[in-house]
């Protein structure tokens, strides 16, 4: 089965980014990158030998940032889409991410004094550059798209 | 093998009721959903049983297409004015849900998506082994429409079974209320390009109007 990943960034010059598939602690997939191009695309093909529930991760750990005047705003990527199995697609009509910060991160927002609530606007299609979007893929893939 | 695709509230039942005459051992399950089981004994499926009618099969993910297609002869898809199918579709739920969200998670899960499927299951399968049909001609004759069938997946016509169709067309429509119409229009849209693109690809006029949304 295919996955698509579509990122988009804007005023990074770059970014690096890995992409994981984990079904419980195992590692099915492993992709890691430094995204020059301000959009790509990124593909793979799992085998699944089982039914299951899997987590998708795409992460960033760019330490470095904390010590640069960019703004949060500035420095996140954007997950355009994820099409799976070359139809089912996820974008921003249908998010099932689940964003995860780093607690460093968390911190560095308050050192800057954001003053917005994080935990307030967790599924959505951007990445921060600490922290990832999680998203919970099943297979068969119809079953999550059905309610 | 005999693959119903899909799609549901299209008359599924009664055509199964019509060809499971072939089956040697008098299956009578029809919506067994094997495909979407673990794909462990998909092979040994598809050759101790000559039809499959799970009215989600239309969905059934692409690495069990590639499994099981050597040993599918056909494929067979209904389709149906996706206005209908939704208020068929609606009823088997509840109906008190709003009909723009309704019709919009159809078109999310892809259920009404018939341009979307078609391209995907002509990259997926030989697309001459995919025989497609319309709920209206069904409904305009049935007895044709089993000769046709039968005919074109060479298999033996039975006297067709005494079942009546259960037509269930769209009586139970509602009028939207404002809050709707806007994403209902946008379903409109999307269904509309949906249709034209299936159009497209297979040269198949559907005569489906989607006026009746709004």
């Amino acid at each position: 089965m295919n996955f698509q990943i579509f990122l988009r960034k804007n005023n990074l010059p770059s970014a690096i980014i890995a992409i994981e598939l984990l079904k419980d602690e195992h590692m099915i997939h492993y992709d890691h990158f430094s995204m020059i191009e301000n959009e790509i695309k990124k593909t793979f093909a799992i085998e699944p030998s089982v039914y299951d529930q899997y987590t998708l991760k795409i992460s960033r750990h760019e330490l470095d940032l904390y010590q640069t005047d960019k703004m949060i705003h500035d420095s996140h990527v954007i997950v355009d889409k994820i099409v799976l199995d070359d139809f089912w697609t996820i974008d921003d009509k249908n998010h099932w991410s689940k964003t995860i910060y780093d607690p460093e991160y968390v911190a560095h927002l308050k050192d800057k004094e954001v003053t917005w609530e994080l935990s307030k606007d967790l599924h959505n299609n951007i990445l921060y550059f600490n922290g990832s979007l999680d998203y919970k893929i099943s297979i068969p893939i119809r079953g999550m798209f059905f309610k | 093998m005999i693959v119903y695709l899909g799609m549901p509230r299209c008359a599924s039942t009664w055509l199964y009721d019509n060809l499971k005459h072939i089956e040697p051992n008098g299956a009578t399950v029809k919506e067994t959903h094997h495909f979407y089981k673990s794909p462990v004994d998909l092979k040994d499926y598809c050759k101790t049983n000559i039809l499959d009618f799970s009215t989600n099969n239309w969905s059934m993910d692409g690495t069990v297409v590639k499994e099981i297609d050597p040993l599918v002869s056909n494929y067979i898809l209904i389709i149906r004015d996706p206005v209908e199918l939704t208020m068929s579709y609606r009823s088997l739920f509840d109906i008190s849900q709003p009909l723009d969200e309704f019709t919009y998670s159809l078109i999310l899960n892809k259920m009404l998506c018939y341009g979307d499927i078609i391209e995907r299951w002509y990259k997926l399968v030989d697309p001459n082994k995919i025989l497609i049909y319309r709920y209206s001609d069904l409904l305009a004759n049935n007895e044709e429409f089993l000769a046709s069938i039968t005919k074109q997946l060479h298999i033996p016509l039975a006297s067709m079974s005494d079942k009546m169709l259960k037509t269930n067309r769209t009586n139970n429509y509602v009028q939207p209320m404002d809050q709707e119409t806007i994403k209902l229009l946008q379903c409109k849209i999307i269904l509309q390009q949906q249709i034209e693109k299936f159009e497209k690809i297979t040269n198949i006029p559907t005569n489906f109007s989607i006026n009746n949304l709004l």
